[in-house]
């Protein structure tokens, strides 16, 4: 469950445009789990980032839904590939 | 009962023999506006999530029986944790609904979906509102709503809720399908569906259907609403089955379980439509969230807001006040005066009937209705959302995130509803600081104050400049708590919403229906403070109130004794300082000469609003505070807001006298 961490990087490390897959998302705090799940931000899932800015929040899509993911949060999502 | 009512925790709304419908979506799919074009009343709506904080209900007539409607919280899940899931299920579980109507935005209908299945799930009688079906047209999104409504087992009708579009078939087929019972037609996969039917054996009869209360027990363990249903035994079962799911998976059994639902959706979506890759334009978001043009736009904005403010709101006030001395006024002093003779008595009167009645239209009247007239053409083009996008570094520096600037520029309208919305915030230390710095946000009472004094009497460069002071204030409050209490900022998580063209008729309803709450509330309140106050001052009395204030008033502040006792009155409402006082100017040179320039100097009448703006809100405020933080606390940031106005309402005067 938790990301390889020789190909996975935090959100925050893709460029504006730039597509992955979610490797891992924090695992800590289970409210915070439950509310990325029910908006699709899951492990196996394609994201794109949409917008960033060096220190607000990353717009990202993901599952047809667009959101506004804040830069220590996308410090804390993993993704991989591509 | 008639009126929109807010007690999740009510018994069984509805009258006997009559049906009870309930809302439920995600945030800003637009259940509210569908619940006020149905019901007629006016849940405020706007282009954000998480405007309704509380289940409202109301009654309709259709099909020929009485139906009493509730609009849910609006939430993405009714397993989850978090506050805004729990607010929906609670909410859900004691209104019992007869049938529920599922309102999906037709633009992201995957996502969407994955409430309904929830609601299948549960063994609800669904509908499902297509709503946005406009917007997902343009988009070039194509639904085939008969396909859908099969998949899912339950209608689906296809809505524009801002046109009225839909509506009605929406209730005859909730109508119809009430209490008919129905049996879910999706499954999961085979592994959670074997968990899911295990703890369902244990389960006995109840509010909900044995596999719902199952699912709900493996997706959030022990949810204290299913509890009593569930018993000890499917409780330990279905802890057991949460293992071995997270076992078999390596993760979470509430992970597993929003994955097959999301899958479910997936496959169903992908049966019924077709859409384009690319979705809507994203410049202007880029526009409006990047700090190099954001905060520029946001600048302009504010300065849209107190230019509309300023010229509407002295336009009106300036008419209704001429108006009123002109017409109205000797049509309710005549017949006092001649039945009570010129006495104490008959004076007394026309404060309230002749003085307090003309402050309330030309003071409160005019600002707040230009206020909230600005805010809802913002609300509902979605900027606030934005807003919350580039705020969210400032705000992380208070301890808060971009989610807080919601229900900080509610309550520049009204603290009160945005003290209720700040369940959006997820956690406790969010709630206290955000809840704190609301109370020190300027509302529309205040704005009215600060415009019809500061702007109307020193000039308008000094209103801004009192606004920047109490935003300065605000930020080094938040910048104190953030350092003092424990904890750290969480981060934003939040959906983004596309802007949209606000419509006149839902903009010219909103701002109606919240003057229209302005005026009920404010007349009784103000004719009351009005008479007492001029019971005191024409009987002589008012100098022995005086006394007990005159250190602080007129020695630390420098303000006129009387003007203190209208700020002490103004707890009661924040606009009746001013409106006091200028009855009280009224009264001591007689109207025509009612111009506060009469009566304080231009130091005096800036130390006056902004001593107005910064101490203790009003009551209505307080008492939402202690509901929403406890009494204690509530207290604390009341007395702590008199310290700080107190303190610096006296360095100001010195100030500003100190440089002319």
């Amino acid at each position: 469950m938790a990301a390889t961490p020789g190909r996975s990087r935090p959100l925050c490390a893709l460029a504006e445009g730039e597509r992955a897959t979610v490797a891992a998302i924090p695992g800590d705090d289970r409210g915070l789990a439950s509310d990325l799940a029910s908006l699709r931000i899951l492990p196996g899932e394609t994201i794109e980032v949409l917008q960033k800015s060096s220190l607000g929040p990353v717009l990202v899509r993901i599952g047809g839904g667009v959101y506004a993911v804040g830069h220590d949060l996308a410090e804390r999502v993993f993704v991989e590939g591509r | 009962m008639t009126a929109a009512s807010c007690h999740a925790e009510a018994p069984r709304r509805g009258a006997p023999g009559g049906v009870v419908i309930a809302l439920a979506g995600n945030p800003n799919v637009g259940k509210s506006t569908i619940f006020n074009s149905l019901t007629g009343l006016e849940v405020l709506t706007a282009n954000y999530p998480g405007t309704t904080a509380d289940a409202s209900s109301g009654i309709v007539r259709a099909n020929g029986r009485a139906v009493t409607l509730v609009d849910l919280p609006g939430a993405y899940g009714l397993g989850g944790p978090g506050d805004d899931q729990r607010a929906a299920r609670a909410a859900l579980l004691a209104e019992r609904p007869d049938a529920m109507v599922a309102v999906v935005d037709a633009t992201n209908l995957a996502r969407n979906l994955t409430l309904t299945l929830q609601l299948l799930d549960l063994g609800y009688p669904v509908v499902v509102a297509l709503n946005f079906a406009d917007e997902a047209e343009r988009d070039g999104i194509t639904i085939d709503a008969e396909h859908l409504g099969e998949l899912l087992g339950a209608p689906v009708i296809p809505t524009v809720a801002t046109r009225r579009a839909g509506l009605d078939q929406v209730l005859a087929a909730a109508v119809h399908a009430a209490g008919r019972g129905s049996a879910p037609r999706h499954r999961h996969g085979h592994a959670l569906e074997d968990e899911v039917a295990r703890v369902a054996r244990l389960i006995g009869p109840g509010p909900l259907p044995p596999r719902g209360a199952a699912l709900l027990l493996l997706e959030h363990g022990a949810v204290a609403e299913v509890r009593g249903q569930a018993g000890d035994e499917a409780m330990r079962e279905a802890d057991a089955a949460r293992r071995r799911l997270a076992e078999r998976s390596g993760e979470d059994a509430a992970l597993v379980i929003a994955r097959e639902r999301h899958a479910v959706a997936d496959r169903i979506v992908a049966k019924v439509s077709v859409s384009p890759a690319e979705l809507a334009d994203r410049r202007v978001w880029r526009f409006a969230t990047r700090p190099a043009t954001g905060l520029p736009l946001l600048a302009a904005v504010l300065g849209i807001v107190f230019a509309g403010l300023f010229v509407g709101g002295s336009l009106l006030s300036g008419l209704v006040d001429a108006a009123w001395a002109r017409y109205v006024s000797p049509l309710v002093r005549a017949p006092i005066l001649w039945a009570l003779g010129d006495g104490v008595a008959a004076r007394t009167i026309l404060w309230g009937v002749d003085a307090g009645l003309d402050a309330v239209l030309s003071i409160g009247l005019p600002y707040v209705l230009t206020f909230y007239a600005i805010l809802a053409v913002l609300e509902d083009t979605g900027y606030l959302n934005a807003a919350a996008v580039l705020l969210d570094r400032v705000l992380g520096t208070i301890g808060l995130n971009g989610r807080a600037a919601i229900p900080l520029v509610a309550g520049a309208g009204c603290n009160v509803p945005a003290i209720i919305g700040l369940r959006v915030l997820r956690t406790e230390r969010e709630r206290l600081i955000a809840g704190t710095l609301i109370t020190l946000v300027p509302c529309s009472a205040r704005t009215a104050v600060i415009m019809g004094a500061v702007a109307r009497f020193v000039s308008p460069q000094a209103a801004v400049g009192l606004y920047a002071l109490v935003a300065a204030v605000i930020l080094g409050a938040g910048w104190a708590l953030n350092r003092y209490i424990p904890g750290g900022s969480p981060s934003l998580l939040m959906e983004i919403f596309p802007f949209r063209m606000p419509v006149a008729r839902l903009v010219a309803r909103k701002t109606w229906a919240r003057v229209r709450e302005f005026v009920t509330v404010a007349v009784p309140i103000v004719l009351a403070g009005s008479v007492v106050l001029g019971a005191l001052y024409e009987t002589g009395l008012i100098r022995w109130f005086e006394r007990p204030f005159a250190p602080v008033v007129e020695g630390w502040l420098g303000l006129p004794a009387v003007a203190g006792l209208t700020l002490v009155f103004a707890v009661l409402r924040k606009e009746l300082a001013l409106q006091l006082l200028a009855a009280l100017a009224i009264a001591q040179f007689g109207r025509g000469a009612a111009t506060l320039a009469a009566f304080m100097s231009k130091d005096q009448i800036f130390t006056y609003a902004l001593v107005n703006t910064i101490y203790v809100p009003c009551i209505a405020t307080i008492a939402m505070l202690a509901r929403a933080l406890g009494w204690r606390r509530a207290a604390v940031i009341s007395g702590g807001t008199v310290a700080l106005a107190v303190l610096l309402g006296g360095v100001v005067i010195r100030v500003l006298r100190l440089i002319g």
